[in-house]
């Protein structure tokens, strides 16, 4: 599920949720929207950090085409292919993970079917592979010039 | 906006999740900002920033949840353990902490992550194939904000 809406300077904030059900999803979609809304409203939260620079230039660019009519598009539904693909959770492998305390668990996990999201030189170098990735899916995607979060 | 009334109840409610959580593990934490926005579908999101007691504000780590508090407070703790997890493998920040996850045990955690990446794999995919159909879903309390299924 995706939530969005755009600012008054016509950049979108964007939230993401995924759960076993679509209820949820979008409950979580809707939370993570609102986080990220509050959090740029409020300069004494928790993104005042070195990471809300680079946010703020994704924000920025997400007012600009193709990225803007591309979310456009997403809410929508113009789109008219119907995906195909999909995986399990037992793809998923654990690289690292670290407990914190008898019921604080941490993972870092890999998915080599998913589709990985970087930044930077990481995410330029990442171009070969998540277009082959999108290729064995029967798509076709556009150019690679912007980033997904802009 | 919430009672005053109200606001003392989740206040007490928050102190009593941070003694047990601080009884669960050997990280303290402090709590930077509490507050409740009125909007979503549940009636309110409950947001919270924790962060070292040694630290400043720049790092904190938030959580939000349409529920309850106590879940709020749950997901930021966990984003902190997240964030301390990944310095500890000393990566890029460009890596992106996509894939880390925290839970109270390892399935839990696990789920969570594989959620996350599902989710980034689904904007991604949606993003550089603009073809691909979504469906847009009916808006919620705060019409500035769009849904879609990706």
């Amino acid at each position: 599920m995706i939530a969005g809406a755009q600012t008054s300077l016509k950049q979108w904030i964007i939230g993401l949720g995924a759960d076993v059900n679509e209820t949820s999803a979008l409950q979580k979609a809707h939370a993570e929207y609102q986080m990220l809304k509050s959090s740029f409203s409020n300069p004494q939260d928790s993104l005042n950090q070195p990471k809300a620079s680079c946010l703020k230039q994704h924000m920025v660019a997400s007012a600009q085409n193709p990225a803007s009519s591309n979310l456009e598009t997403i809410f929508n539904g113009g789109g008219e292919l119907i995906g195909s693909f999909k995986t399990t959770i037992s793809k998923t492998d654990v690289s690292a993970e670290h407990c914190y305390a008898s019921d604080r668990y941490i993972v870092r996990c890999t998915h080599n079917q998913l589709l990985p999201l970087s930044f930077g030189e990481f995410w330029n170098q990442s171009e070969n592979h998540i277009f082959s990735l999108l290729r064995e899916r029967g798509l076709n995607p556009s150019e690679f010039s912007l980033h997904p979060l802009f | 906006m919430i009672s005053f009334f109200n606001y003392r109840a989740a206040q007490i409610r928050w102190l009593w999740v941070l003694n047990t959580l601080r009884c669960q593990t050997t990280h303290k934490v402090k709590l930077i900002t509490y507050q409740t926005i009125p909007g979503s579908k549940a009636g309110f999101l409950v947001k919270i920033a924790v962060a070292p007691p040694n630290e400043s504000e720049t790092f904190a780590f938030s959580g939000m949840s349409t529920s309850n508090i106590t879940e709020a407070f749950n997901k930021a703790f966990n984003e902190f353990l997240e964030a301390d997890f990944f310095w500890k493998l000393k990566l890029d920040w460009r890596v992106t902490r996509s894939g880390f996850a925290g839970g109270r045990n390892q399935e839990t955690a696990l789920r969570r992550a594989y959620n996350e990446l599902v989710e980034r794999d689904a904007f991604i995919q949606h993003f550089f194939v603009p073809t691909l159909k979504s469906i847009p879903l009916e808006p919620l309390m705060d019409s500035q904000v769009r849904f879609a299924k990706l």
